[in-house]
């Protein structure tokens, strides 16, 4: 099956899936739920019952911002990236259960169980083994970390001081593209470490990690094709939505719940997205 | 000392400036030679001042600023009050800046240079030698002139805080010995600070720039010859008069744009240069058009431009710590290769700069004590300048859907801030450079744009224009200004520019209360024993011929949340449409409006005209009644979005 193909099936497996999307949907609103009531609090108190806040749906202030941001000596921006920050990490805590209800459902083969069984179960039997495969993965961040470092320092000790702007302003890009290029290199390895973890049911997750690595690394035109593939499906899928909000003049309670319904589709089909990447995946090592 | 009699010394004063042409009257002018030493990034100079005592004193010692001295060593007082670092610029430690006078004479006289001794008339720091005394052996009489030879070598710092070199590009400020100012009987010659610019006479300059035939050179004033030299060099001389200043920069990378800019009315016509470096080639339009902008602003807003050239010098990349600076007819402004259309950076800096040839190089009031009156009045001019070209909403930015005015933009460093310092101050007594920055630019620019919306735009136009016409080529202080203010609107503005510029208070009004209560039809026992009648005996009576309509008791309580006073309006909107302005002098700390009418109130606004534009909140301004707020709601949404976004990112 080629990558092409491996993507197809890996989209259908997680379009025939609407369950476990609205799931992985409903996990990410609840948890981003309380963002929303921190920030209607807090926005909503600086611009109170005012002139402001009546006609901001209909165009936006730059002092409503300028009021927002400088309100009580900036804490209220500060509160309030402190909520999401602290948020951030509990999801990420919290998606190391999802990555084990998604794998659970993408392998589990019939047998008559009912979904959440299968999705919660595969959710607390993996959580330990995707935990510690987290915690192994330092080793590979701090590689990373060190290929960026060196690289940086390369290009600062050719061009430190140089004039041309644009040779920096590219140099710049360069790194953010370095810098992204790891960081998502290190994200397909931990899902592949995770597919062959959920697989084969293993419980030697440093074995799981060593292997994803060496099979990526002796695949990789088959792995990084898949991988940026689905990520051009995203970016689709993200642009379709832009074009959608963009079009919806959103000034009324009804258009705004229009809007709103956009938003929550959107990031629905980032879980969709999840699931055909873990099932596409799960193809290319021949797991699932 | 030499003494000229006071008929020569008449003649000596008008050779020093064209009798026809002059605007000014030259107190201090300068021939320099000067010749850059690019291997040793230095500029070898001798000057010839020429110094008229204007004052009714005679005048004993002379006092210069030596300002490249304040880059000599990690003690100078504006080392110390920097920290070493100025405008988002580090010093280079090893590539520290100074001038030394090698010696300093009566021309044709007294050797002074025994004499030179270093001031530090603000602080005492005897590490500071950016103010050199000399001694003259005689006093100079009032109306008597002075004739000086002074010798200098400026070695320039790498570029930090306005002056010096990077790579081949030079930008030559603050660089030769400057006289002070001689005023009110004593020497006005400051220490270079960290928060502080510059003061100093009007006259006539002529300088001699020998730089290697490749550089490209700009400076202030016209460009009178041009001589190659058989040691590969090449000398231009510049003339001006009627400034106070002289910079120049050379560069090998500069191209050179040169364009005539006419206007009609009022009359202009100027040479616009353009020294744009290579690597900034295709912001050079941008550049041009701002310029014409500025140009055409300026002239038609405050009075002609009257000089015969205008230079615009685009540091070199690096080099940005040169960036943003006015000099007489010559200034810095400042771009990236990759800067986007929708960020107005170059288009700001390019009239903000030039408008300082408005607001320092004619009115050229004392950039030390009250900094506020070029850098204030300049940021009221910009903003103005900037509104009109680029859209009020967005003379700032407009980029990728964000859109942000100049207004905003300023109000937004005076919202942010804690209030310690007025506007008005000497600029090395603020508590931070932060304070000093936000007061006489920003404060102090939307105090001014708050009085025209004050006094109406033609009036403020007409104080603006007066001020300008009456200071140009002068040295005016803030009584100055206020005097042409109260003066041309016929007001006593004294509560306004008290509270303004003299206090560090807030400006801040809202309405605190707004309630609309149903007022119920009488029951009980009134005077005279007899019962209302109740609602029951209404019902039991017979119908009445009309329906009966409820009247409400409509509150509306407005506040003065700061300290400012200042009268404001108020706008109430009632249900049945009908608008009511009320006026309150606002002095006390709150007052009450209340209407029983047969309609309820739906809002109220203080100050709905927005004239109030250093009012620090805007949201406390009106109170809606049964507000429901989906703007809020869909501004939280949107921010859960982009937050739901982020997780699902991070996780997966």
């Amino acid at each position: 099956m080629n990558v092409v193909q491996c993507a197809a099936k890996g989209l259908r497996e997680a379009t025939v899936r609407p369950k476990l999307v609205l799931l992985l949907w409903l996990f990410n609103a609840l948890a981003a739920g309380l963002v929303y009531v921190v920030f209607l609090s807090s926005f909503g108190g600086t611009v109170g019952t005012s002139a402001l806040a009546r006609d901001m749906a209909k165009k936006a202030d730059m002092n409503v911002i300028v009021e927002f941001v400088t309100s009580r000596g900036g804490a209220a921006v500060s509160e309030l990236v402190l909520v999401v920050l602290g948020l951030s990490l509990v999801y990420s805590l919290l998606a190391i259960f999802l990555h084990g209800g998604i794998l659970q459902t993408l392998i589990q083969k019939g047998g008559g169980w009912r979904f959440a069984e299968v999705f919660f179960s595969g959710g607390g039997r993996f959580y330990g083994r995707f935990f510690r495969l987290e915690v192994y993965s330092l080793v590979l961040w701090a590689a990373a970390g060190l290929v960026y470092v060196l690289v940086d320092a390369f290009i600062d000790f050719n061009y430190r001081g140089s004039a041309d702007e644009s040779t920096m302003a590219i140099l710049t890009v360069v790194r953010i593209l370095l810098a992204l290029f790891l960081v998502f290199l290190i994200k397909m390895i931990l899902d592949y470490a995770r597919i062959l973890i959920a697989g084969r049911d293993s419980r030697d997750v440093f074995r799981s990690l060593f292997e994803a690595v060496r099979f990526v690394f002796t695949k990789p035109v088959r792995t990084f094709a898949l991988y940026y593939l689905l990520g051009v499906v995203g970016w689709a899928a993200f642009a379709v939505y832009e074009v959608l909000d963009s079009l919806v003049p959103q000034t009324s309670a009804l258009t705004i719940g229009l809007g709103f319904l956009l938003a929550q589709a959107f990031i629905a089909g980032r879980g969709w997205l999840k699931v055909a990447y873990q099932a596409s995946q799960g193809r290319t090592i021949g797991l699932i | 000392m030499k003494r000229i009699p006071p008929v020569f010394a008449a003649i000596f004063v008008l050779a020093a400036g064209s009798l026809s042409a002059a605007l000014s009257r030259p107190v201090a002018s300068y021939d320099i030679k000067a010749r850059l030493l690019p291997d040793q990034k230095k500029v070898v100079g001798s000057e010839v001042l020429t110094w008229l005592n204007t004052s009714e004193s005679p005048v004993s010692e002379l006092r210069f600023h030596l300002y490249l001295n304040a880059f000599k060593n990690n003690r100078t007082t504006f080392m110390k009050e920097s920290g070493g670092a100025s405008r988002g610029f580090k010093a280079d430690l090893d590539n520290r800046g100074f001038i030394t006078v090698e010696k300093i004479r009566i021309r044709d006289g007294a050797d002074l240079t025994p004499s030179l001794a270093y001031l530090q008339p603000d602080d005492g720091n005897a590490d500071d030698q950016t103010v050199m005394k000399v001694d003259l052996p005689a006093p100079v009489a009032p109306g008597e002139p002075l004739v000086l030879a002074v010798d200098f070598t400026a070695k320039l710092p790498k570029v930090f805080a306005r002056s010096g070199f990077s790579g081949d590009f030079y930008m030559v400020g603050q660089w030769f010995a400057k006289l002070g100012v001689f005023q009110d009987g004593a020497w006005n010659c400051h220490q270079y600070h960290a928060n502080s610019e510059f003061f100093s006479d009007f006259g006539t300059y002529r300088v001699e720039i020998t730089a290697p035939e490749k550089f490209v050179i700009g400076a202030t004033g016209k460009r009178t010859s041009e001589t190659k030299n058989s040691d590969g060099t090449m000398t231009r001389v510049y003339e001006q008069e009627d400034v106070h200043d002289f910079a120049w920069t050379a560069c090998p990378d500069f191209v050179e744009f040169r364009e005539t800019y006419v206007l009609d009315e009022p009359s202009v016509k100027t040479e616009m240069i353009l020294l744009v470096h290579r690597a900034h080639i295709r912001q050079k339009e941008r550049y041009a058009q701002a310029l014409r902008n500025g140009l055409e602003f300026y002239s038609r807003s405050f009075g002609p431009y009257p000089y015969e050239t205008i230079t615009l010098v685009d540091p070199a990349p690096g080099a940005m710590g040169a960036g943003g600076m006015e000099y007489p007819t010559l200034f810095t402004a400042g771009t990236t290769a990759w800067m986007p259309q929708g960020i107005r950076i170059p288009e700001m800096v390019t009239i903000h700069e030039f408008g300082h040839n408005y607001w320092y190089g004619m009115v050229a009031s004392n950039e030390f004590e009250e900094a506020w009156l070029d850098e204030g009045i300049n940021t009221y001019s910009e903003i103005k300048a900037m509104s009109r070209f680029y859209g009020e909403d967005r003379s700032m930015i407009d980029f990728a859907g964000i859109r942000i005015g100049s207004i905003a933009y300023n109000r937004m460093s005076v919202l942010g801030s804690g209030r310690f310092d007025p506007v008005l101050k000497e600029s090395w007594r603020y508590i931070s450079g932060g304070s000093y920055a936000l007061n006489v630019y920003a404060k102090a620019g939307l105090m001014l744009l708050t009085l025209e919306k004050w006094l109406g735009e033609d009036v403020m136009s007409r104080v603006m224009r007066t001020y300008f016409e009456r200071w140009k080529f002068r040295h005016p202080t803030s009584k100055d200004f206020i005097q042409v203010a109260e003066e041309v609107s016929g007001q006593d503005l004294g509560w306004f520019f008290d509270q303004a510029l003299r206090s560090p208070d807030r400006l801040d009004y809202g309405v605190s209360g707004l309630t609309a209560v149903e007022i119920p039809s009488g029951e009980g026992v009134f005077d005279g024993g007899t019962a209302a009648p109740t609602a029951k005996t209404a019902e039991a009576g017979p119908p009445p011929l009309e329906p009966v309509l409820k009247a409400y008791r409509n509150e509306v309580t407005v506040a003065r949340y700061g300290e400012w006073v200042f009268p404001q309006e108020i706008l109430i909107v009632f249900d049945d449409g009908e608008k009511i302005r009320e006026q309150w002098d606002g002095r006390n700390r709150w007052t009450r409006f209340v209407y029983q009418k047969t309609s309820k109130v739906v809002s109220a606004e203080v100050d709905p005209d927005r004239k109030m534009v250093l009012d620090t909140s805007y949201a406390n301004n009106s109170k809606v009644l049964g507000l429901k707020r989906p703007g809020v709601v869909k501004a939280a949404l949107k921010f859960t979005f982009w937050v739901q976004a982020l997780f699902s990112l991070l996780s997966f």
